[in-house]
């Protein structure tokens, strides 16, 4: 190219500077006519040097037509300089600020079935649900419950000063105390027990030995629970230090005869007792109801709270030697926990009556003791090991694989499959379908598209922000000073077409068929392996992002063809990959040489600390990387980072945006109706009838409780 | 050729031109020059900021396209509001020229 044409170009459009894509697109128009105005010249005889002279005097005063240029696209420059802004600082932000917000409970509850549940809780307290406690998002899942959980038990009390006006005053003088054994027994089982304990003396001195002794058995309740995970898996769970506990029990035993705990409980407890055996109280329902939303729990596991609430109850009468109040509620434990099942005849409740049965029962046979009722006592003890019997008959905790499910039991879909399928061989001689599975495949789907969309906002949130620095990074290393990598604004509609079809749906029906292939590992009967799922749902996304991608920077390298631009050929792309990565090797290579020799250093992660060599091989990276930066092609580099920034930030805000809170929206709908994951009767397959109403009639039986009329038993379809 | 009397004219040409078919810049000028004799004798510079003014105003519309060789230039085309204000521009200049002819070639009857 000829230097003059490049400096005449380069001036006439200096007015244009502030948009470097329209700026190259007007040189390029420039420097075409100018060579081909040169060439006609030349053809003609004149020689190359006397016709780009040529060119240039018949184009005219630089300066005149620079001007015009200007006036001329000013109009359209102030237009592009919105849609510039827009795409290259809105969106981008907008895009950050959704997927940082909405994809933080799936990173907080990372490794457990929070993966699955809890992804988007926490916009459902924040957003959907404006009436449930407010619980800054950013906190972890454990403090989140246990603050809701107080916050919840305050809010009882709030609807009780409205119905109550004459017990305000009682009720004010110990607010926030009353929830705090409760509460601490919930937060034990996330592991935060010392630092709430510590919360627990500040909210209520009076009872702190008696939140400490009930704190003490739940805590050794978790550590049981959970000792074989902390020594085998490493500390994954916070053990409570038990010395320290004593100490507090034993110091505060000494400061305190007796233990005050007889406000609120009581007033609390005759509503709930109210409730027992009818359905539960509308407003108590519903209150109750909102805060299980954000635990994504059915409804029959409200009542588990309540039965832990009412055996806390007799518990604390039998402390204080006042069981004969709480006889009333020792008698009503069948009642109740038949209740349970009576409401919502499946498994599932099975499971939450048994329980209830056993929590109760074991706290009513405190009281009958205490009051010396013998006959009590024995048929409390006949009847828990009926229910006990008929757990063991349809539920056996000795049987391989099942006992490990059992902490599952109401959280994951899969093993619940599984289990029928196990129940189905030792209890029918039925078996279920793969047809009859259909709701945990439903569900399966239902979760893979949330995680999926968390996952695909996660990995383009990281290309975004590698984009970003991409483009800041050729800003730096520009081509030529006057050429600021442009923006390409993308795409044309066959273009998008061409995107969605080879970059989206043809991966996700490649997807589709290979689920319903063996070798996807989902023929029935097997449980679910979260990881494989992750690792499925990565690729999918990966390959969605490469290829649609791959499409749109294939439509942005013809317009840096158009515009002029540089662009790297195949092989100068190697040659480019390998310098870098051969720069990488001998940088990794220094530094692990350089350690070695000065500090001699045992490479092991646990005991590594940094030092001045890896401070220096960090430098010498940096700067190596710096060198072999493709600087020939920073204009090509510049614009592809640039341009495709902003389509990864509109993508996340799309799914982010708006199939995310979509599906927050159905996610909570459908808990509101107990029917993604847990079907309702009708809906039962003609298997889960069959067992369900067997388990139903002997859990019954051993409760010396009669089947109700009008009874939804479930029908086979 | 006078430069006021070029600027009016200028679009016309333009317009007129790209009625025909789709044009490059280079292309417009060769025929301008070729149809006309080289009478106008443009500076070639001075197309283009009336080609973008056109385009800013959505009267035209610029297509990178492959031309000989394989170089890309860009072509200009008529879009539907440039291809009605082609037409009234010619009905315009027909009307104009004819009166300025009557008026410039005609001996004054007046005082004939």
């Amino acid at each position: 190219m000829d230097e003059r044409i490049e400096k005449l170009t380069d001036d006439v459009t200096e007015g244009l500077h502030d948009d470097p894509e329209l700026r190259l697109d007007v040189r390029q128009e420039l420097r075409a006519h100018l060579q081909e105005t040169a060439e006609s010249l030349q053809v003609e005889g004149v020689t190359d040097e006397e016709s780009v002279a040529a060119a240039i005097t018949a184009f005219g005063p630089p300066a005149e037509i620079a001007t015009e240029l200007e006036t001329a696209n000013k109009r359209r420059m102030t237009l592009r300089a919105y849609a510039r802004f827009t795409l290259r600082a809105v969106l981008p932000t907008l895009a950050v600020i959704l997927a940082v917000f909405l994809g933080y409970g799936r990173v907080a509850g990372l490794g457990g079935y929070e993966i699955f549940m809890k992804g988007s809780s926490c916009l459902i307290d924040v957003i959907t649900v404006p009436e449930l406690p407010r619980i800054p998002y950013w906190k972890s899942n454990g403090q989140r419950m246990a603050e809701a959980k107080r916050k919840q038990f305050i809010s009882d009390m709030s609807r009780y000063d409205e119905t109550q006006p004459a017990m305000k005053t009682v009720v004010e003088a110990h607010r926030g105390q009353a929830d705090f054994r409760e509460f601490v027994g919930y937060i034990a089982k996330f592991g935060y027990g010392e630092e709430y304990l510590a919360e627990g003396e500040a909210i209520d001195p009076t009872n702190a030995a008696y939140n400490y002794s009930h704190a003490e058995k739940l805590l050794k309740t978790g550590i049981s629970l959970q000792g074989g995970l902390n020594k085998n898996n490493g500390s994954k769970h916070k053990v409570i230090d038990q010395a320290v506990l004593d100490a507090g029990i034993k110091q505060y035993l000494a400061g305190v005869t007796k233990p005050n705990c007889t406000h609120y409980q009581q007033e609390m407890l005759e509503r709930k007792l109210a409730m027992i055996p009818m359905a539960p109280d509308t407003e108590y329902y519903i209150s109750k109801m909102k805060i299980k939303i954000n635990e994504h729990r059915p409804q029959f596991a409200q009542y588990r709270t309540i039965a832990f609430f009412l055996a806390g109850y007799m518990e604390l009468l039998v402390a204080e030697g006042r069981a004969e109040e709480g006889k009333v509620v020792a008698d009503s434990w069948p009642i109740y926990s038949a209740q349970v099942f009576n409401d919502n005849v499946s498994l599932y409740s099975y499971q939450s009556s048994y329980t209830v049965a056993e929590t109760m029962a074991n706290a009513a046979g405190n009281i009958y003791s205490q009051l010396g009722l013998a006959a009590d006592v024995e048929r409390n003890r006949l009847m828990l090991e009926k229910v006990k019997a008929v757990k063991e008959k349809y539920y056996p905790s000795n049987a391989s694989g099942i006992a490990k499910m059992d902490k599952k039991w109401d959280i994951e879909v899969e093993p619940y499959t599984a289990l029928l399928v196990q129940l189905a061989s030792s209890n029918s001689s039925v078996s279920p379908t793969k047809d009859e599975l259909a709701p945990s495949r439903q569900h399966e789907r239902a979760v893979a598209t949330e995680l999926f969309v968390g996952l695909f906002c996660g990995i383009l949130l990281i290309f975004l922000l590698w984009g970003g620095l991409h483009a800041l990074f050729f800003r730096g290393v520009q081509w030529r000073s006057s050429a600021t990598a442009p923006l390409v604004i993308l795409p044309s509609i066959p273009a998008l077409l061409r995107i969605v079809g080879y970059g989206v749906i043809l991966p996700i029906t490649c997807y589709a068929i290979y689920t319903q292939l063996p070798i996807s590992g989902r023929e029935y009967g097997l449980p679910h392996i979260i990881w494989r799922f992750i690792g499925e749902l990565t690729a999918v996304a990966l390959s969605i992002i490469f290829i649609a991608m791959s499409i749109a920077k294939r439509d942005i390298v013809k317009r840096c063809l158009a515009l002029g631009i540089p662009v790297p050929t195949r092989k100068e792309k190697w040659r480019q990959f390998g310098i870098t990565l051969l720069t990488i090797l001998i940088v990794a290579l220094l530094w692990g040489g350089l350690s070695l020799v000065i500090n001699r250093t045992n490479y092991s992660m646990a005991t590594y600390h940094y030092s001045i060599t890896d401070v220096l091989a960090i430098a010498l990276a940096l700067i190596s990387l710096y060198f072999c930066v493709d600087r020939k092609h920073a204009l090509y580099h510049g614009t592809i980072a640039r341009s495709l920034t902003p389509i990864y930030a509109l993508v996340i805000i799309l799914l982010a945006g708006v199939v995310q809170s979509l599906l927050i929206y159905q996610e909570v709908d459908a808990i509101r109706r107990d029917k993604v994951i847990f079907p309702t009767a009708p809906n039962f397959t003609s298997f889960e009838t069959d067992l369900v109403v067997k388990v139903h009639r002997d859990f019954l039986q051993a409760i010396h409780q009669p089947t109700p009329a009008g009874n939804p038993t479930p029908a086979a379809k | 050729m006078n430069s006021e009397l070029m600027r009016g004219a200028t679009e016309t040409i333009i317009l007129k031109l790209l009625h025909e078919r789709a044009m490059y810049g280079y292309e417009i000028i060769k025929q301008v020059n070729e149809r006309t004799d080289n009478a106008f004798a443009w500076k070639e510079g001075t197309l283009y900021p009336c080609l973008h003014r056109l385009e800013g105003a959505g009267i035209i519309a610029g297509e990178w396209r492959e031309g000989d060789a394989g170089k890309p230039r860009k072509y200009y085309l008529l879009t539907h509001k440039g291809t009605v204000l082609a037409g009234e521009k010619a009905a315009e200049w027909t009307a104009f020229s004819s009166a300025m002819n009557t008026l410039m070639l005609q001996p004054n009857k007046a005082t004939a």
